[in-house]
């Protein structure tokens, strides 16, 4: 009798641990299937052109939501993503700060939160001059405000 | 210890609602479990001996029912990467096939998948045929199993156009010339099923709606409609 019961025992457990082998490996296969190996995003550095396409004060690109801030021959890039909830501030010019239209986070011209519920300042990225005399800003690098691209005129 | 978790899980107001029966320990609870289950009761509680023995059905038409399932799971899941277009639809083909994790595994469990259940469901409709289940009462689940069958090609024709490759475009360029030379109508269906006069964009995206959403409902329904009218009409054939 003991015999008839542990054949049956040896299937029945036989049986789970194929059926939870089964369904737990889909289930893990798919899990992992939903994450992303590679993505279609634009890339995070990036040349923007020549210094001199870039007049004195600040320019806004739209395509890579930055300013570039040409002050006299030196040259700075910043975020045009509110720190907020990611909203694109504009520059008021004779105000000299930008205010974000969303919430009304105000930022001076160092990027600096002065009003407003944005919690961090606006970013400066990196920006350095290639061989071929264009602009190239990398935003994984975050510089501080005193840091600038100088050009010769 | 297992018996104190047993007791959390199963002696509590919401498992007994789920399940009303009590462990299937016995043959009458076992009895009750499938009978009161959705998903095991496709056959009665009472049953010819018969009509359980595996070689008077070859399970073709559950293993139809099983392809049909693991289709639509997989179909669902490829559809997160793959995007109707015709400049992206092909390139994300080869991402499933060599850049998503498990991706060419689920593509090939959908495409062999597909290829099994067009060959199971004619098979299915074989079994029918030779043991003469068509008859009466059973002509109507007949019929039905006629319309299934016709979706099952038009679901496996409009997947096919999806990985917009060679084979699939040339495959499909064939097809709508085909219909067009059915008589009076041909060009006009033509016109209707490309969405337009060359096999591109538009042909792409009314597949596409066909293969994921129209096909895969009708399916469904007829699928509940032909299940229920087996127990309507008595169980499966057998011999007067
Ligand atoms: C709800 C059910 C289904 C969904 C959501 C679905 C979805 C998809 C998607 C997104 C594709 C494109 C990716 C690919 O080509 O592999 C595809 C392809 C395909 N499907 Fe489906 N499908 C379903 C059911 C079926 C059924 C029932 C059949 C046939 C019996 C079928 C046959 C095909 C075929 C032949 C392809 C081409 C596969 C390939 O070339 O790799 N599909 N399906
Ligand atoms: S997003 Fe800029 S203030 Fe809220």
């Amino acid at each position: 009798m003991s015999s008839e019961h542990d054949r049956r025992d040896f299937l029945t457990y036989l049986g789970w641990f194929a059926t939870l082998g089964t369904f737990g490996g889909i289930s893990v296969a798919s899990a992992r299937y939903m994450v992303p190996n590679i993505l279609y995003e634009p890339p995070k550095s990036y040349k923007i052109g020549k210094p001199q396409d870039y007049p004195e004060g600040v320019n806004f690109l739209p395509d890579k939501r930055i300013f570039v801030v040409n002050n006299g021959g030196n040259y700075k890039v910043i975020s045009a993503v509110c720190t907020h909830m990611g909203c694109t501030p504009r520059w008021i010019a004779e105000k000299d700060r930008w205010e974000c239209p969303c919430h009304g986070s105000i930022f001076n011209n160092k990027g600096v939160v002065i009003g407003g519920p944005a919690p961090k300042p606006l970013p400066w990225y990196e920006v350095t001059l290639g061989s071929d005399n264009k602009l190239f800003v990398n935003e994984d690098r975050i510089v501080p405000f005193s840091q600038v691209l100088t050009i010769a005129a | 210890m297992i018996e104190k978790v047993k007791n959390i899980v199963f002696q509590n107001r919401f498992w007994k609602s789920v399940f009303r029966h009590g462990m299937p320990v016995n043959a009458r609870l076992r009895s009750e479990a499938v009978m009161s289950n959705l998903f095991l009761h496709i056959h009665p509680v009472k049953i010819y001996k018969d009509s359980l023995l595996f070689r008077k059905t070859l399970g073709l038409g559950l293993i139809s029912f099983y392809l049909f399932f693991i289709l639509c799971i997989t179909g669902i899941l490829l559809m997160f990467y793959y995007i109707p277009h015709v400049q992206r639809a092909y390139q994300d083909m080869k991402d499933l096939e060599f850049a998503v994790s498990f991706g060419m595994i689920l593509r090939n469990m959908h495409r062999w998948g597909a290829h099994s259940m067009v060959a199971l469901v004619f098979l299915h409709m074989c079994r029918v045929f030779y043991t003469a289940g068509y008859r009466h009462p059973r002509e109507f689940n007949w019929g039905v199993g006629v319309i299934l069958f016709v979706c099952t090609l038009a679901l496996s024709l409009t997947g096919y156009l999806l990985p917009w490759d060679q084979l699939a475009f040339w495959a499909i360029t064939i097809v709508v010339n085909l219909i067009e030379t059915m008589p009076i109508i041909g060009d006009d269906l033509r016109y209707l099923v490309v969405g337009g006069t060359l096999v591109g964009q538009n042909a792409l995206i009314r597949f596409y709606v066909m293969h994921v959403m129209v096909l895969p409902l009708l399916v469904t329904m007829l699928i509940a409609v032909h299940f229920w009218r087996i127990r309507k009409d008595g169980g499966l054939a057998r011999p007067e």
